[in-house]
């Protein structure tokens, strides 16, 4: 079933919200490019901290794939988020993005109609907490999801 | 902010400096909405008083940084430009004394010595309230393209002289003019070229920008050695806006002239009718 | 500005042909100052390069590439706090054109946020900070940031004692 259509401003553009229609165990998908890695002291490549901030701008968050709308539209949700080729992706739940105070919100966008939002503190120590709680989804070989 | 229409009490003045050019400028974030395409919107907004117009290929973004390990001479250049460029227009006035350069992430003002050498400079004050007018008037057309102001990232203020021999028909001696520059009666170089940098700080003794001064010898069009003295001060505004950096602009113009009246020499100073 | 790019109404000395000025012939007597050559530049240089040249969506959903502004402003910032055996740092990009410089070290981590010309969040996390690490604003004066990195290339203390 497709996702109720977002709340939005005059000028059309989707507001920071928590969508309903996302319920808790649903995954909130992030997808991880080969730049936003960085090799850590022990030689381990792991994701760097920047790969989980919002976007600056008003009601700007950070961007993701909502799983249950992909799948709600019949597609396969590791072939559909990993776009362009090579990309990674991780995976959080959206109940837990809740429980650390983020919003997820429906944000389709016409490259992109399963695009959501996660709303939210981004600054660095959330940034790392973040990071605690995803998981691989469509892993990036021999890249550690978790920060140092 | 009104630019202040008096000078300055306390600064040194010339009835006669050797100026042959002053530039007024500000960089800025290339803004929301906008695309070259539109130059000639900016054009609209400066035509009637600078009708002719020509281009240029691009400047490159300018910085002044501070710490311990110092500043690379070398400038940064990637080797390609990245996505569309974008020229540099200069929207001249007819007779081509003054002109703004534009480009969009910059804008600049800038009075030269042109054909006989003789139009006189407009003054500093009178400048700077022209160069106010000019930056709320592409401040305001950003702004009809997307809700923004104009976020200042660098300012510069350059004064250009031409350091003339008195003696046409003799060269022309450094240590007649610059007080750091004297070889005596020795025999003077064929030529030089050096520069200082001095950090400009703020009342609360940040490191707000630099002051770069440049001597080097030349021949002009006569082919009359000269001495060309360039003094730059360029920062960062505090605040990022155009009452920022017109802040900037006169700290830096007063930092300038002092600076201009300390290097230079006495009879220098006779010389260009030092009146204060 | 000044530099090699002229934005006076005349071309500088340096360079050629201008309208009315022309530089003396023979070699001018210059002081020549050589810069030591700093081993971390040319891999920064060659990142960067990679970075401003990213495609839209480089990172699945709308990410821009480096704007040029940030690239040129990091790398003076870097050139401030930089010395000539400072570690090469890793550059990764924002979606919004902006930048993160890191280093990651075994005497602690450093991370320079450079969020817009003069506005950098530096970050750093060694022994002494912390596991939450400590967060300082900076706008163009980059002294912490190159007594950070002095810091990372420290030798440790904590070695050769075990053997008594």
């Amino acid at each position: 079933m497709p996702l109720e259509p977002p709340p939005r401003d005059r000028a059309g553009k989707v507001v920071p919200h928590d969508h309903t229609g996302v319920g808790p165990s649903d995954g909130v998908i992030r997808r991880i490019s080969e730049n936003q890695l960085v090799t850590d002291k022990n030689g381990q490549r792991r994701i760097s901290s920047k790969a989980f901030q919002a976007s600056s701008g008003p009601n700007a968050g950070m961007s993701v794939d909502l799983e249950c709308s992909i799948i709600g539209a019949g597609l396969d949700v590791a072939t559909y988020v990993t776009t362009p080729r090579w990309i990674g992706s991780v995976r959080f739940e959206a109940g837990a993005l809740r429980q650390e105070g983020y919003q997820v919100g429906f944000d389709p966008i016409p490259e992109n109609p399963h695009h959501g939002e996660v709303w939210g503190d981004f600054g660095r120590s959330r940034r790392r907490r973040l990071q605690q709680l995803c998981v691989w989804f469509v892993p990036i070989p021999g890249v550690l999801a978790e920060s140092a | 902010m009104q630019a202040l229409l008096n000078r300055p009490e306390h600064l040194p003045d010339f009835q006669s400096p050797p100026l042959n050019e002053v530039v007024l400028g500000v960089q800025f974030k290339p803004p929301q909405g906008y695309q070259q395409i539109m130059a000639g919107d900016v054009r609209s907004l400066y035509r009637e008083d600078f009708p002719g117009v020509q281009e240029l290929p691009p400047l490159l973004p300018a910085f002044e940084t501070f710490g311990p390990a110092g500043v690379l001479s070398t400038q940064i250049n990637f080797g390609f430009t990245s996505g569309a460029t974008h020229d540099r227009f200069w929207f001249l006035s007819p007779n081509g004394a003054e002109l703004i350069q534009f480009q969009q992430d910059r804008l600049l003002h800038n009075w030269r010595k042109i054909g006989d050498q003789t139009n006189e400079y407009p003054r500093f004050e009178r400048m700077i309230e022209r160069f106010e007018v000019e930056l709320h008037r592409l401040e305001e057309y950003f702004a009809s393209l997307s809700p923004q102001r104009l976020d200042v990232t660098q300012c510069e203020i350059s004064y250009v002289n031409h350091i003339l021999s008195r003696d046409p028909s003799a060269t022309v001696r450094s240590g007649d003019w610059l007080r750091f520059l004297d070889f005596g009666n020795e025999d003077q170089p064929d030529d030089f070229s050096l520069s200082f940098r001095q950090t400009i700080r703020g009342a609360d003794g940040k490191p707000r920008g630099r002051l770069i001064c440049e001597a080097a010898t030349a021949l002009n069009q006569k082919n009359q050695r000269m001495i060309v003295l360039t003094l730059t001060a360029r920062g960062a505004p505090y605040p990022p806006d155009i009452d920022g950096a017109l802040g900037f602009l006169k700290m830096g113009r007063e930092s300038i002239v002092r600076t201009f009246a300390i290097i230079t020499t006495d009879s220098a100073h006779r010389d260009w009718g030092r009146v204060q | 500005m000044i530099g090699s790019q002229a934005n006076s109404a005349y071309t500088r000395l340096a360079e050629s042909a201008a309208t009315s000025i022309v530089p003396f012939r023979g070699s001018p007597k210059r002081v020549t100052i050589c810069e030591p050559v700093r081993g971390w530049r040319d891999p920064v240089m060659e990142r960067m390069k990679q970075l401003v040249q990213l495609e839209r969506g480089w990172d699945g959903y709308r990410g821009a590439p480096v704007g040029f502004d940030i690239a040129h402003f990091a790398l003076r910032m870097l050139d401030a706090a930089c010395g000539v055996d400072a570690p090469t740092p890793q550059l990764v990009p924002g979606s919004d054109g902006d930048l993160q410089i890191e280093w990651h070290t075994e005497r602690g981590d450093i991370e320079l946020d450079v969020r817009a010309p003069n506005d950098v969040l530096a970050w750093r996390r060694t022994a002494s900070t912390g596991p939450d690490g400590e967060e300082v604003a900076l706008t163009n004066d980059f002294s912490l940031v190159a007594s950070w990195i002095a810091e990372l290339l420290e030798p440790s203390c904590a070695t050769g004692t075990a053997a008594a």
